[in-house]
């Protein structure tokens, strides 16, 4: 995405160069703080979209979404083929899919009863077990890359430099 | 007798507005529906070509519109995503779809009594500042994927009303 920089007047030439000069400085450190804030945005929307208890539960997926600066060339936030690595569903999380539903597999919802109990709903999480168990509700779509873009492209609009903008 | 609030008058409104420019092109068992994990109930036949769209209105945005002032502009985000039974389809379907929302489209206010729509006027425009137009991907095989997953695309709308809320 491109950073716009407009000038209001009649400046000219030297007088645009010596403004991107002196607030060159402010604008590359607003930038970089930026990738910080959109890396703890993505992690935030992420923990805070999750519905079942997570006290103690592992959080694979925010653990490996960072930040990476890049010297004079920017940052990136999530490296694709550390979350491939470390955390396969991450696109099925974003996006919601269904390829889940149908399988089969051994475990119980814990804490909670072991029977099916309509008040128990979304109170506890599937750990290994004995009881079998066939998945029927597809992985809903969490959608937070494109809640952080639009974070990002917010945060970018609000940039102020220098006394005119 | 009740009334919808903004959020599902700009939701009610794609909706409409694309249920009505599908019809009007010529484009046919395309189901509109706006909860994602009911398109997992609908049929998606390859054979029919029958392919669905979900359209959610997410997180919107609220700024302030002048500093001192309780007024904000509102900025909801929109996910449109479609799927469809050939990648030809989904790529027909997106660009037509980018093609309707450049123009932006009617924002209608709703009127119910029960889980009917009684009557709608409109008042103003959606406008849509920004599209993103990204294919889903996986990163597996497609024909490991269940048919719903696929063939699918995603549409993500930024959008504005255009006016000052008090």
């Amino acid at each position: 995405m491109p950073l716009k920089i407009k000038f209001f007047g009649s400046e000219g030439f030297k007088e645009i160069n010596e403004f991107i000069e002196k607030h060159d400085k402010s604008i590359r450190a607003s930038l970089k703080s930026l990738g910080d804030k959109t890396a703890e945005e993505m992690k935030n929307i992420i923990s805070s979209s999750k519905v079942r208890p997570q006290a103690g539960e592992p959080t694979d997926l925010e653990d490996n979404i960072n930040v990476e600066h890049f010297p004079d060339k920017g940052w990136g936030v999530g490296d694709i083929n550390q979350l491939n690595e470390k955390a396969k569903y991450w696109r099925a999380v974003n996006f919601g899919s269904k390829h889940l539903v149908g399988t089969e597999t051994h475990g119980h919802f814990e804490p909670g009863d072991p029977k099916p109990n309509p008040e128990e709903f979304r109170k506890g999480r599937l750990k290994k077990g004995f009881y079998k168990i066939r998945i029927q509700n597809e992985i809903p779509a969490m959608n937070y890359i494109q809640k952080t873009v639009n974070f990002l492209r917010r945060q970018l609009l609000n940039l102020k430099f220098g006394e005119r903008q | 007798m009740s009334v919808y609030r903004i959020s599902r008058n700009i939701e009610s409104s794609i909706i409409e507005f694309i249920q009505s420019e599908l019809s009007s092109a010529g484009w046919t068992n395309i189901t509109v529906e706006k909860t994602f994990s009911r398109i997992y109930g609908i049929p998606v036949e390859t054979f029919q070509k029958q392919a669905a769209i979900c359209v959610r209105l997410e997180d919107t945005q609220h700024q302030q519109a002048e500093i001192g002032e309780t007024s904000t502009n509102r900025f909801p985000l929109v996910l449109i995503d479609i799927f469809a039974t050939s990648d030809g389809q989904r790529l027909d379907l997106k660009d037509f779809l980018v093609q309707i929302f450049k123009k932006g489209l009617p924002y209608f206010e709703y009127q119910t009594s029960g889980n009917t729509i009684t009557s709608r006027i409109q008042n103003g425009r959606i406008r849509v500042t920004k599209i993103d137009d990204v294919p889903v991907s996986f990163g597996v095989d497609k024909s490991s994927l269940e048919v719903h997953d696929r063939y699918r695309h995603l549409l993500t709308l930024e959008t504005s009303l255009g006016r000052v809320e008090g």
